[in-house]
């Protein structure tokens, strides 16, 4: 399974960086980044390069940071092949899914999404008095 | 039974979590830690790691005893995390035949000592005086794995051959 990460700017490089806390350096190194519009170079070169070397019995995915982005443009007009797929809006719990478990079904990878997107809530705290509940656990 | 204690100072967290227990098929998950077990919003914020469809308690470490115990506890497959060595030991010594392996995954990071008194395992592991004791204790156990494993895929680490390539056995 081959990786890449591209977005606007350094959230690329910055996502990778917070990921190799969760799976280690080396293989967050081998997630490839983009980080778009620091400097006036063609990353549309460095897309292509990735949906090409992704090879037929081997699987792609290319992060990106906003559906109407053009990052995200370009890689969808770039992506002519089936075992390259985009998943754009991307937060860190769905790379850190999708990296961890190495997904490469297409169910997976949408429950992946909708786990992700599930994630995104205002945050209450449920504090529980009292013991905890062994019966339900075992139940 | 327990399939595997994980040994993280991060306890449980997010998807470390779902990848362990879908790896381990282990429908129940126990953290074993007597300050996360008397703190109700501590517990609340590790029950935010826990998985969809798989079940927490969150117990002192001699609670945990009791549940790997229990017939039912050795009847259900659970993945258990807990904090540092030591508590791992406790577990072992006196749950005998319950626990399968134990997984030294990230250790001595954050509890305040510096590691300049503590030994450096696996790259970033820390093991204090007290830790090691329970470390030698661990490797010396039959039918139980001892090794550091970060994620599935990673190759497993063996702890005896850590602790004796460091002179540390």
């Amino acid at each position: 399974m081959k990786v890449m990460i591209a977005t606007h700017g350094n959230f690329a490089k910055g996502i990778q960086n917070t990921l190799a806390l969760f799976i280690g350096e080396e293989r967050a190194n081998r997630i490839q980044t983009i980080n778009a519009y620091l400097d006036d170079s063609d990353y549309t070169a460095e897309l292509q390069a990735f949906i090409d070397s992704v090879q037929s019995d081997d699987f792609g995915v290319i992060f990106t940071d906003l559906y109407g982005g053009s990052v995200n443009q370009k890689a969808v007009l770039l992506n002519n092949k089936d075992n390259v797929v985009i998943i754009t809006g991307m937060n860190l719990p769905v790379i850190m899914e999708v990296v961890l478990a190495e997904i490469t079904d297409m169910d997976e990878l949408q429950s992946a999404i909708e786990n992700a997107r599930n994630e995104s809530q205002l945050v209450q705290l449920h504090l529980q008095e009292g013991e905890q509940d062994t019966d339900s656990f075992f139940g | 039974m327990v399939i595997m204690i994980r040994v993280d100072d991060r306890l449980i967290h997010g998807q470390v979590a779902l990848v362990w227990s879908k790896e381990l098929n282990t429908p129940g998950i126990v953290v074993a830690n007597d300050h996360a077990a008397k703190t109700p919003a501590v517990a609340a914020t590790l029950k935010m790691a826990v998985p969809a469809g798989k079940k927490l308690l969150v117990l002192p470490v001699k609670g945990a005893i009791d549940i790997f115990n229990d017939e039912r506890g050795k009847n259900m497959r659970i993945f258990c995390l807990c904090r540092n060595v030591n508590d791992a030991w406790e577990l072992v010594k006196n749950c005998p035949g319950q626990i399968q392996a134990v997984d030294i995954a990230n250790v001595g990071r954050f509890d305040g000592i510096p590691v300049t008194e503590k030994h450096e395992v696996f790259g970033g592991n820390f093991l204090t005086e007290a830790d090691l004791v329970a470390a030698r204790n661990l490797c010396q156990i039959d039918g139980v794995e001892v090794f550091h494993q970060i994620i599935p895929s990673d190759a497993k680490q063996s702890l005896k051959s850590e602790l004796e390539k460091k002179n540390l056995l």
